[in-house]
């Protein structure tokens, strides 16, 4: 089951920068780059931070894609 | 990912280098026991490759220690850590996990390969004495690339 994120929907909401998020939650510009593409699935401490620098919570922002049968 | 990329390449010439060393070395001691068995000691080697070693030893060293992800490590710490491994964020930790495992299969899977060319090794052994070298620095080589070819796959999917 994949993970969709709005990740990068909030980003530009709250007008940062992949480096600004970046440096936020203490990780690199290109795991925020895998990460709203969708191909890395974070810790669940990196989607906590994510989540606390958004200030949503963070089943808000990821959200696991049921498989439709 | 230029960090992994440069260190990877690095040790891959660090080990054509040392087993051309080895090699030179070797070759020198064959050819002194010959001479010493003729009654006359005398030990002649090709210093290039170890000359290059040395060269190449010391602008890695100084490259690798000035452009080292964690700036605050001292020199006693970082020169006892391989410094292939590249673990900025937990992406990457595990970017280098997995690397690290493909690294270590294609070395399960070389390095038996490479000990079943040895049944064959009396055959040629006269013909090529440090064939043993030459095999040692190809696993290394393999693992290193598979390493560094996994990692850069992972790191920009």
């Amino acid at each position: 089951m994949p993970l969709t994120n709005r990740v990068k929907e909030l980003r530009a909401r709250h007008q940062l920068t992949q480096g600004d998020l970046a440096a936020k939650v203490g990780v690199t510009r290109q795991t925020i780059i895998s990460l709203e593409k969708g191909s890395y699935t974070p810790s669940l401490m990196l989607a906590m931070h994510i989540a606390r620098v958004f200030e949503e919570p963070v089943e808000s922002i990821f959200t696991i894609e049921e498989e439709t049968i | 990912m230029k960090h992994v990329i440069v260190q990877s390449i690095s040790s891959i010439i660090l080990y054509i280098l040392m087993a051309f060393a080895i090699v030179s070395f070797a070759s020198g001691v064959t050819q002194s026991m010959i001479a010493f068995e003729a009654g006359v000691f005398e030990l002649e080697f090709n210093f290039l490759p170890f000359l290059l070693l040395i060269i190449f030893l010391i602008v890695w060293t100084v490259y690798s220690f000035r452009t080292r992800p964690n700036q605050k490590m001292s020199f006693g710490q970082w020169s006892v850590r391989m410094t292939e491994f590249s673990e900025v964020d937990e992406r990457e930790a595990l970017i280098t996990a997995k690397a690290t495992k493909a690294a270590y299969v294609s070395f399960s899977i070389s390095v038996p390969l490479f000990m079943l060319t040895f049944f064959f090794y009396p055959l040629f052994e006269e013909a090529w004495p440090t064939y043993p070298v030459f095999v040692l620095a190809s696993t290394l080589v393999i693992s290193t690339l598979v390493y560094m070819t996994t990692w850069i796959r992972a790191y920009t999917r």
